[in-house]
């Protein structure tokens, strides 16, 4: 995958049995995908706001997997940096989204989006 | 990074948890229960991290998501429930659950059809490569067991990534900044001024 | 180690004055916030126009100083450059901000928000924005652009106590953050496949893997990195377009743009497209331009050859100015209009990225600067309107204006002229660029879609003669006087004048915007069939102004 230098893996595995099962990074990656592929889902078929929310995390998260695997197998901390501003990243938008959220459940006592109708979609 | 003996089979239980978590989250019928189940999730994908070297990420990801985050959405949750959605007659899901499937279908297929042709870039052809480097480092860094993940991350956070992460800084001050404006009331207002 | 800090202390931190002064009058605003009382509240935005005026000038001395000198230079270990490109997105912005402002005062006084946060968040999405249009690296784009967004997701959501702004924040903000989601997912899978976030080296390492005989390990069968390479690229660009609202990602536009407080629409309409375009150009032009074209495959072996980028944003762009100008035809409430009248306009903007030659990029950067001003103007004749009691963002609201406020129509009309894109006026200019660039390549499906493009900024005329026959024709419907406030006077005069100077004297924009349509990095492409030559590998881009001539059209191998 990665041109320059595919065998520099900073791999610290000790190891023990070498004829066991082993994990390919496309375990991972298809992990992350599928993580991915249940928080867009979850964020289609969601009514309430914090739920929908909850379901971007997720998306995120499968984000954060992918690096931190791509970052372990070329032992390159780049993919460890972005995973450090995704989660900052995820935080202000937690902040920011929930003050959101509450400052719609001063005026009105619902979260559900499609309540949320003084705009026509 | 090539994963042998009890680690790939910790990986194994590790990654249906984190799945079976993930569908929790969407299909529970409570936000609290959701976001718990987000939580349990975290902590799996911290775990993946931590058995993939990247210790640093993992502590963050503890302290950060599931101290920091996670417990702010905690607190929202039981500030703002309603407690409709418990009743059952409270639709859940949008109407939409034909786009979803579709959606979902169209995502991990693709997904799988852009992955599968590109299998043998990601892992050596044959386990003795790996075997043999893990075996040269294990020699090499004999009894050195202590990770030097964090410090790494460090050094290139404060080098490579000085200017994002200075921008970091302004986008947690304007999400503090916001967070105030958009949460307090009228009276909080008022009495400030 | 001494080293690094040293040279950021000396060099790098000249680089990034403009928004270093920017972020420092932005703290200023928050604290003086605090201090004054709640009548001099309006001060903030004085010394916020004032930072946004030093920051100009510092923009200025560094381009006649440094960007103006020679190649480009980048800094914080390549996170950053310093070319015409960036200049030109930066002082967009800042005319956008300073415009912005003036246009806030007196709504905010009206509708009793006037708070020193408002400024100083503006001016933070502002950093953020300049940053989107010099950063090289994907770290720095994504922080830089979460900047942006999550300011604006803010601003949108001010006026906390009406449920529109509420409700437009919130949808706003979930599909804002479903997009970077998305737009996540696409940039870690190019860290996957490239090993670097920095798009120089993305771009070199790009031929490399979508070629066939890429084979790290040496398997037997080798893999096939092409459809990973698109997908991310697709996910990448249905990120990005969601944050310029084109079509099948559009839907939160004109309810974001209804909500909001008009003088944010106003700042979203222009601020937010263009640098989100700003970075569109920088992800899709420096970062992935092999995969612009076709990728070829090997009809011998049977493996397909794909299609590249240029297609997906053709489509995207022909069905953007096709829906957002039928959705502008039945509106009634002015604000959304103007949004599906953006969306067609962010439709405009993506032709100059297919045309792929200077023409188009010219285009490309011109449009977004002449949109900004012209936008800026419509959006601050219908904050005119607000009045008290009025809203003012109905159509029958600009009903006889004529005989109210003639200064003020005579202005609308060369605003909503200039969006037509009629000659004198400076929206000409921006399209002329933008069709030419299509026609220029020759090939017919590029024709093809300029001509529908051109077909359809004439349905737009019909949608834009519907403001002045309201104005011109109707007889007025509702008897208060219109008044303009001094603040909101200067920006609409400024902006008219200038609608009209580039119109009539387009050539100082057009050499400054050329400029940064040459800069190193920018690759530019020919559709002619047969100029094929050797696709040059990896290496460093091609000189100012010589564009390298490469045919992607072709699967025919290189010589």
């Amino acid at each position: 995958m990665r041109i320059s230098n595919c065998e520099s893996r900073n791999s610290q595995s000790a190891i023990r049995n070498p004829q066991f099962v082993m994990v390919p990074l496309s375990w991972y990656l298809g992990l992350s995908a599928l993580l991915f592929t249940i928080g867009a889902v979850g964020v289609f078929i969601k009514r309430n706001a914090i739920t929908i929310f909850l379901c971007i995390e997720l998306m995120l998260n499968a984000v954060n997997l992918t690096f931190v695997s791509l970052s372990g197998f070329f032992g390159d901390v780049g993919g460890q940096l972005f995973v450090f501003i995704v989660m900052t990243v995820a935080a202000a938008e937690a902040a920011v989204g929930l003050a959101i959220i509450i400052s719609i459940f001063r005026n009105r006592e619902s979260l559900n989006v499609d309540e949320v109708d003084t705009l026509k979609l | 990074m090539q994963l042998h003996g009890w680690e790939a089979a910790l990986f194994y239980v590790l990654a249906i948890m984190t799945l079976f978590m993930a569908v929790f989250v969407v299909t529970a019928r409570v936000a609290v229960h959701s976001a718990l189940f987000l939580i349990s999730t975290l902590v799996n994908v911290a775990l993946l991290f931590i058995l993939l070297r990247a210790e640093f990420v993992a502590g963050v990801q503890i302290l950060v998501y599931v101290g920091g985050v996670m417990v702010l959405f905690l607190f929202v949750i039981m500030l703002v429930q309603t407690r409709a959605e418990e009743e059952s007659r409270v639709r859940l899901y949008t109407g939409q659950t034909w786009p979803a499937v579709i959606i979902a279908l169209l995502l991990a297929g693709s997904f799988y059809f852009a992955m599968s042709p590109a299998q043998a870039a990601f892992r050596p052809p044959d386990a003795t490569t790996a075997i043999a480097e893990t075996a040269e480092r294990a020699s090499a860094g004999a009894g050195l067991n202590i990770s030097k993940d964090t410090q790494e991350v460090g050094e290139q956070l404060y080098r490579q990534a000085a200017l994002p992460f200075e921008i970091a800084s302004l986008l947690l001050l304007v999400a503090m900044v916001g967070a105030v404006l958009l949460a307090r009331g009228t009276k909080q207002e008022k009495y400030y001024e | 180690m001494q080293t690094d800090f040293q040279t950021i202390a000396t060099q790098a931190m000249q680089f990034i004055m403009p928004e270093g002064i920017l972020t420092l009058f932005a703290c200023a605003a928050l604290v003086l916030d605090v201090m004054l009382p709640r009548d001099r509240k309006r001060f903030v935005a004085w010394v916020s126009l004032l930072g946004v005026g030093l920051a100009f000038a510092s923009l200025w001395i560094l381009y006649t100083s440094i960007v103006s000198k020679g190649t480009p230079r980048t800094a914080f270990f390549d996170m950053i450059v310093l070319d015409s490109y960036a200049v030109v997105f930066k002082s967009i912005f800042l005319i956008g901000a300073a415009l912005s402002i003036l246009l806030s005062i007196k709504y905010l006084e009206i509708e009793g928000e006037q708070r020193g946060e408002y400024y100083g968040l503006i001016l933070f999405s502002v950093i953020g924005m300049m940053f989107m249009a010099s950063s090289v690296d994907l770290l720095a784009l994504f922080i830089s652009l979460e900047l942006m967004a999550v300011s604006v997701y803010i601003l949108v959501g001010y006026f906390r106590r009406d449920k529109k702004s509420n409700e437009a924040s919130m949808k706003y903000f979930l599909l804002g953050a479903f997009s970077s989601g998305v737009l996540l997912y696409g940039i870690s899978m190019v860290y996957g496949l490239t090993g670097s976030t920095n798009l120089a080296k993305i771009a070199a390492a790009l031929p490399i893997v979508a070629s066939a005989n890429f084979n790290p390990f040496g398997a037997a069968a080798p893999p096939d990195m092409r459809y990973l390479l698109l997908m991310s690229m697709i996910l990448m660009a249905a990120g990005m377009f969601f944050k310029v609202a084109a079509v099948p990602f559009h839907m939160w536009a004109p309810d974001a743009y209804e909500g909001a407080p008009t003088s944010i629409t106003a700042f979203m309409s222009v601020g937010v497209k263009a640098a989100s375009f700003a970075m569109f150009g920088r992800l899709f032009l420096y970062g992935l331009p092999d995969l612009r074209g076709s990728l070829a495959g090997d009809p011998a072996s049977g493996i397909p050859s794909l299609p590249g980028w240029a297609l997906l944003l053709g489509i995207v762009s022909a069905i953007t100015i096709v829906w957002g100008n039928l959705g502008a035809l039945t509106q009634n409430n002015t604000k959304r209009l103007l949004a599906y009248s953006s969306i067609s306009h962010a439709g405009y903007v993506l032709l100059g990225l297919i045309a792929g030659n200077q023409t188009g990029y010219t285009g490309f950067v011109i449009y977004l600067f002449i949109y900004t001003i012209m936008n800026l103007g419509v959006f601050g004749c219908i904050i005119a309107l607000r009045r008290r009691g009025i809203v003012g963002d109905r159509m029958e609201d600009l009903n006889g204006l004529m005989k109210k406020a003639p200064g003020l129509t005579v202005m609308m009309t060369i605003f909503l002229l200039s969006l037509g894109g009629i000659p004198p006026t400076a929206g000409f200019i921006g399209k002329f660029y933008l069709f030419a660039g299509l026609i220029e390549t020759g090939n017919p499906w590029l024709v093809r879609l300029a001509i529908l493009a051109v077909l359809m900024s004439v349905v737009s005329l019909y949608y834009y003669i519907r403001f002045i026959r309201a104005m011109y024709i109707e007889g007025e419907t509702e008897p208060q006087p219109v008044t303009l406030a001094p603040s909101l006077r200067v920006a609409l005069v400024a902006a008219a004048i200038l609608v009209i100077y580039i119109g009539v004297f387009p050539q100082r924009l057009i050499d400054l915007t050329q400029k940064a349509a040459t800069s190193p990095g920018l690759k530019t492409y020919s559709y002619q069939q047969g100029a094929t030559k050797p696709a040059e590998p990896a290496t460093p881009p091609p000189a100012r102004g010589m564009p390298g001539e490469r045919d992607r059209q072709t699967a025919t191998p290189p010589r």
